[in-house]
């Protein structure tokens, strides 16, 4: 189980964490969103101990990250750089990970590297950005860690790729019980392989909840009324957006079906259309009630 | 394994408990017929494979299914499915009764319909 209590960070005057408390159960698979520099890559490096703690604690099965050794093997972090193993062939590269963790199956390896068409002894320098993320992540993989960590999950790979390297994470989930984060900018991609996900901005945690209970936990209303509503004609229900445009009002509010559906035809609607909102559209919502948002654009 | 299309709001783990629930009921997976496993779903899928698992207890929670430890999950016997599909059936005619209503067709017409219906047999 991963646990960070308050976690606070900050590089010279620059406030990068801010406060940021959060957990994560073993087994899950855990989505990191959030705008560009909320500070998503940071917590991963964090996790994975390579920046040191300043502020607050973070405990991987009761215990601290950084410079622990027993902790660290149990953990394969995928940055999302990959100019670090230019100089490397894959052989070279299987062989570094190799040294670090004595989990690392040489069976596993061979299995993932079957499903790919890389060359075992060019340099890393010569593959594309794309090939560069699959040998590192085929090298992660074959640690067999309890805990993987992925910075920008599925940048720079193909469709195909994306299917073949979720489908190596299930594989690790089933067999090792792996507990996965992953960062990522695709919310469909999270919102269908994540089963929690925290949105950060700022430095700071906005929510941090099991997705089931994020989705269809904000609805969107197309209705129609003999005359235009205003926010205060539904008290029962949380509305976060209202806006009429002809003869149309379109709602967005939090709420099961039922409590929304029950407040709007109070009003004799002529139709109640109702649909659940993605988490694209929760994540652009959320972000607007911070002022995070295109509007001056 | 069955194909299914996930769609952008529900829960997806709902989305696979009325899938599975709409396959037993039309009787494409037999009684005693085995679920796909946990991992074949969730990698054709691309979800996670404790959101399958959700649904798949949630599925002998209602008395869909029953799981063998260390086999997987079956179809459950049919009496049950039965109810489903006329559960199911009753749902769908209360909501084209109501759309009818809503359109100006009367509870007379309506029963009369019925009547007609009956002496058909």
């Amino acid at each position: 189980m991963i646990e960070l209590k308050d976690v606070k960070l900050s590089f010279d005057e620059n406030v990068i964490l801010d406060g940021v408390t959060m957990t994560v159960p073993d087994g899950r698979a855990f989505g990191l969103l959030g705008s560009n520099g909320a500070g998503k890559s940071t917590i991963l490096r964090l996790l994975s101990g390579i920046y040191q703690l300043q502020e607050g604690s973070i405990k991987i099965d009761g215990e601290d990250i950084y410079d622990n050794v027993k902790i660290k093997e149990q953990i394969c972090f995928i940055n999302d750089e990959t100019i670090q193993f230019t100089n490397y062939t894959l052989k070279q590269l299987k062989n570094y990970y190799k040294r670090f963790y004595r989990t690392f199956s040489e069976e596993k390896f061979v299995k993932l590297h079957s499903v790919l068409n890389l060359p075992m002894n060019k340099k890393l320098s010569t593959f594309s950005k794309g090939m560069k993320r699959q040998a590192i992540v085929i090298c992660a993989i074959a640690c067999c860690t309890k805990y993987i960590f992925l910075d920008e999950a599925f940048d720079g790979l193909d469709p195909t790729m994306r299917i073949i390297v979720k489908n190596m994470m299930i594989d690790a989930m089933i067999d090792n019980g792996a507990t996965i984060i992953l960062s990522s900018h695709n919310l469909k991609e999270v919102q269908e392989f994540c089963d929690t996900a925290a949105l950060l901005h700022g430095g700071k945690i906005i929510f941090c909840r099991e997705l089931d209970s994020v989705m269809g936990s904000i609805r969107k209303v197309q209705t129609s009324f003999p005359t235009a509503p205003s926010k205060e004609d539904f008290p029962e229900i949380e509305i976060l957006h209202i806006e009429n445009s002809g003869s149309v009002t379109n709602i967005i509010a939090k709420g099961t079906e039922e409590e929304i559906r029950a407040s709007v035809e109070k009003h004799n609607p002529r139709f109640v259309d109702m649909i659940p909102l993605t988490l694209d559209e929760i994540f652009i919502y959320e972000m607007e009630v911070l002022g995070y948002d295109g509007k001056d654009l | 394994m069955f194909a299914m299309q996930l769609e952008g709001g529900a829960p997806i783990y709902e989305q696979l408990v009325s899938k599975i629930t709409e396959l037993i009921a039309n009787g494409t997976l037999k009684e005693n017929e085995k679920l796909p496993a946990v991992r074949e779903v969730a990698k054709s899928l691309g979800i996670n494979p404790n959101t399958v698992q959700k649904a798949y207890a949630m599925l002998e929670q209602n008395g869909l299914t029953y799981s063998i430890p260390a086999k997987g999950s079956y179809v459950a016997k049919t009496e049950t499915t039965e109810e489903i599909i006329k559960k199911k059936l009753l749902k769908e005619l209360s909501e084209s009764i109501a759309e009818a209503l809503k359109a100006g067709i009367t509870k007379e017409e309506i029963i009369k319909l019925i009547k007609e219906e009956k002496s058909d047999d």
